[in-house]
């Protein structure tokens, strides 16, 4: 998918289940959202960070998620930095379950040598499933109507302090840049940077 | 219509999320999942139908309906999940093992750990 129609579908997603998914609302509480708008079951799982590697996954009726059971149990005083985990993981979650639920529906798996089969060729952030989820997740998460406001406010204070433009090419206030608004979109930095460079607002450095 | 998705049901009416109405009710939660999705009945206890009553606010009709719904859920065998419904409950997509392929052996350890959480 080219990520203009992702786009595209993360906005009517938004519009259909507002006002949970409006932009007033970020950080979004996606736990809340997926299990009283959606109506979809959370399932505590025991290992599955550990032994599976993933905060979250979606079952195969689409049902709902199964959710790492460490971080289950500590939604409410987990770090900041495991909520942001577990809010783009979950993001990435509803990326398949909105757009690849045709699809995994029409591969018909009938069997458990099917299911592997299909998992192994769907695995890795350089599949394309992978990256419409992931694509899906950023965009959600942070809304473009938002980000870009509060990087020009940004810029304009960092053009008064470093000089029109050039700071955009220091990797130091970047860093900074990102840190400032991962805590407003909850959201690590490295999303908010790819964020950043995927809504053009800067540009490559090399 | 089954007692664990009647009692989800107005759960969710009450946007109140499982974590919440468990605390609440003083159950664990995995465990009154287990009871919404159906897999388990709820617990011979005669307090725990007006308690839900009361927390969610429920009518006559809603409370009789829950307490009809439970009484059969309680009387109902326990029973084995069959390949097609395990099948449904494995993760359709994962983004686990990045690098390497799923082997026979992970695939029946998660196979495993999945029937555990939809059986009994």
């Amino acid at each position: 998918m080219t990520y203009t129609s992702i786009w595209q579908r993360v906005e009517e997603f938004r519009t259909e289940h507002t006002p949970l998914l409006n932009a007033d609302k970020i950080p979004l509480d996606l736990l809340k959202f997926v299990e009283l708008d959606l109506s979809l079951d959370l399932v505590r799982f025991d290992g599955l960070a550990d032994e599976f590697s993933a905060d979250a996954a979606l079952l195969g009726d689409f049902s709902g998620f199964y959710i790492d059971g460490y971080i289950f149990d500590r939604i409410d005083t987990a770090s900041h930095s495991q909520q942001n985990r577990l809010r783009f993981s979950l993001a990435h979650e509803l990326g398949y379950y909105v757009l690849h639920k045709v699809r995994y529906e029409s591969e018909n798996i009938a069997d458990f040598d099917s299911l592997k089969e299909w998992l192994n060729y769907h695995s890795g952030d350089k599949d394309e499933i992978e990256r419409d989820a992931n694509e899906f997740a950023g965009r959600l998460l942070v809304p473009i109507e938002v980000l870009e406001p509060l990087f020009e406010k940004l810029a304009v204070a960092f053009d008064a302090l470093h000089g029109l433009h050039g700071w955009k090419n220091r990797q130091d206030l970047r860093k900074q840049t990102c840190e400032h608004l991962s805590q407003k979109f909850g959201l690590h930095p490295e999303g908010i940077s790819t964020r950043l460079h995927r809504e053009g607002l800067w540009p490559n450095i090399y | 219509m089954k007692f664990g998705a009647y009692a989800k049901e107005l759960r969710i009416g009450a946007r109140t999320t499982l974590r919440e109405f468990a605390k609440q009710l003083g159950k664990d939660p995995s465990n009154w999942s287990k009871i919404e999705r159906g897999i388990i009945p709820p617990a011979a206890d005669d307090t725990l139908i007006p308690r839900m009553s009361q927390l969610l606010n429920l009518g006559g009709d809603e409370t009789q309906k829950l307490n009809d719904l439970a009484t059969i859920a309680r009387g109902e065998l326990p029973r084995d999940i069959e390949d097609a419904e395990l099948l449904a409950k494995m993760p359709a997509f994962f983004r686990a093992l990045k690098g390497r392929e799923y082997t026979a052996d992970d695939l029946e350890k998660l196979t495993q750990k999945i029937k555990d959480l939809n059986t009994p």
